[in-house]
């Protein structure tokens, strides 16, 4: 990876990290913490590691929260976006993952457009 | 919500969504205002209020259609109606629509004072009693994961 994609990754990366915080932080500071603890004590993800393992993070997820799971991916992606100064995705036909993977392409985009 | 804890008053008196405001910000509330139900429910659909203190007598509506209106939006938000014409009628609808005080003007600056207080009070531990079983939701719900790692 190049030194300009590593660096996008990496604020990719941490932008994730707020975002999720943030919004699991909606449905309270208790509940966040109680996710965040399981999900490192059942699948050894910390809270850092959640944008390498974002596929299984959404998996978990949904397993909690069955559809209740959209709620919380929305809010994610929506910080993200804004976090990011990109125009806000719609969740509806995608997954947090599929989003992900759009704000990175629109990153990269940016960065060539500059 | 973090910070300051936030009031909207809803009053067509400018002296009193003044003095009003005077005193809750000397209190620590950040306070914000609204001269009708309009603006009222403009003003909720965009911020996060803990509380709003609502006249029963607004120009554009009565105080129980907004108290119905902002019950849909912000169901959590207290709301304490204000009225200088109090009736037992009155304060019936009030309650009816889901009122959390009822006082009537002129409004005493400890008695509102102490009325938000304990409301808050009140707001935060059901707050707190949600997040808790959220909580045990999630526990609940990672129990039915298998443990990858054997104890």
């Amino acid at each position: 990876m190049s030194n300009h994609g590593k660096l996008l990754q990496d604020n990719l990366d941490q932008a994730l990290i707020e975002a999720i915080d943030e919004g699991l932080l909606s449905i309270g500071s208790l509940p966040r913490e109680v996710m965040l603890r399981n999900l490192e004590n059942y699948f050894q993800i910390k809270k850092d590691d959640i944008p390498l393992n974002l596929a299984k993070f959404e998996d978990v997820l949904q397993t909690v929260f069955g559809s209740g799971t959209r709620y919380l991916e929305r809010s994610i992606a929506q910080r993200l976006c804004e976090k990011l100064n990109l125009g806000v995705i719609g969740l509806e036909s995608s997954s947090l993952v599929g989003c992900v993977d759009e704000l990175k392409r629109q990153l990269l985009l940016r960065g060539e457009r500059k | 919500m973090s910070g300051k804890i936030r009031i909207l008053i809803v009053d067509d008196e400018e002296s009193i969504r003044i003095a009003t405001a005077a005193i809750l910000e000397e209190e620590g509330y950040a306070v914000d205002t609204a001269v009708n139900g309009k603006e009222a429910i403009e003003k909720s659909n965009t911020n996060l209020y803990n509380a709003a203190i609502i006249d029963y007598r607004l120009p554009d509506m009565e105080g129980t259609e907004l108290l119905t209106a902002l019950k849909e939006t912000t169901p959590k938000m207290v709301k304490i109606m204000v009225t200088g014409y109090p009736s037992l009628q009155n304060a019936v609808t009030s309650v009816n629509k889901r009122a959390d005080a009822f006082l009537m003007k002129p409004v005493g600056i400890e008695t509102l004072l102490s009325t938000i207080r304990d409301l808050l009070r009140k707001q935060e531990q059901e707050k707190k009693y949600s997040e808790e079983k959220v909580a045990e939701f999630i526990e609940t719900r990672f129990r039915s994961f298998e443990p990858k790692v054997p104890f």
